[in-house]
């Protein structure tokens, strides 16, 4: 049980900083999976990214990979959880409350600046 | 905006979670919604996808949530962001079942060697891409360099680095300086 805790607070805390996109928390994610938790090896981790690349979907679901090898399917199930559920529900509060940001000055420079 | 059906919502973005392999996910989505199919404009597309960059979490899962919401509400936000990721989480699932029923073999392991290397490259591709983009900023390649000195060989907290690294090129870029920056005859 004390696993799949420190799974999903692991994968929780990968999840609230990538910001910008999924690219660039894989250097911590590499320090939390590698380095700190001991879960995979170097070689493993770089693997595992390399086929969640080649698989459909977001590359971050390479979480699932680390889930499984710590807990099996439930751990696979705790981790894609804790990378996009609680991010989800942030994303979809706010974009329930879009009509109050639309038409802000730095909303509309900042979609200008990403996508030319 | 298009009025969207639930069924062609779940079908649109189940093709989009399953055919968007390697990077640039969000430009596919754009591609496939704004031009090829026009189920909204470019205006309406982009204020969701600036705050998908902006909100933490991956952005494909973010843009899925704006765009479902703004056809159909909070079902339709929930029908995009599982159809965008239940068939990735069942292929990885999947392939992590049978990499640990059959043990790694030496030829799973000569794959993914192979696999690792392309993916090296790929993401040189991904940051040249970014780079482009982003190093207009002002004192960008600085800031670049010295997050990478942080998070690389000093290893430290990636939090505390997004937070003062972060900070520290909003400050640069902030509006004051923009504005001046606005060619003759355009609308500030």
């Amino acid at each position: 049980m004390s696993d799949l805790i420190i799974l999903a607070r692991t994968f929780l805390r990968l999840s609230f900083l990538a910001i910008g996109g999924g690219i660039g928390v894989v250097p911590e994610m590499h320090r939390q999976v590698v380095d700190i938790h001991g879960w995979l090896t170097a070689r493993q981790f770089v693997d595992r990214y390399a086929l969640s690349q080649v698989t459909p979907g977001p590359a971050m679901l390479v979480s699932g990979f680390v889930g499984y090898k710590i807990h099996g399917f439930i751990g696979a199930l705790v981790a894609i959880g804790a990378m996009f559920g609680p991010s989800a529900i942030l994303c979809c509060f706010i974009a329930r409350r879009w009509a109050r940001f639309r038409g802000r000055p730095w909303v509309e420079a900042l979609g200008e600046r990403w996508l030319r | 905006m298009r009025r969207i059906s639930l069924a062609q919502l779940t079908r649109m973005f189940c093709w989009i979670g399953i055919s968007s392999i390697g990077g640039g996910r969000s430009a596919y989505i754009y591609e496939v919604l704004v031009e090829r199919h026009a189920w909204l404009t470019r205006q309406e597309f982009l204020p969701g996808y600036t705050m998908s960059q902006l909100l933490p979490g991956p952005t494909i899962s973010n843009l899925s949530i704006f765009l479902g919401n703004s056809f159909r509400g909070i079902p339709g936000a929930v029908i995009a962001l599982l159809a965008v990721l239940v068939p990735g989480s069942a292929t990885i699932i999947g392939l992590a079942a049978l990499y640990f029923m059959r043990g790694s073999s030496p030829s799973i392991e000569t794959l993914l060697e192979g696999m690792g290397a392309a993916v090296v490259g790929f993401l040189c591709i991904m940051v040249a891409r970014m780079g482009k983009g982003a190093l207009r900023a002002r004192g960008a390649l600085p800031i670049c360099l010295l997050t990478l000195a942080a998070v690389g060989p000093m290893r430290l907290n990636a939090l505390a680095a997004i937070l003062v690294v972060g900070g520290l090129s909003l400050w640069l870029n902030r509006p004051g300086r923009q504005a001046m920056q606005v060619p003759p005859g355009g609308t500030a």
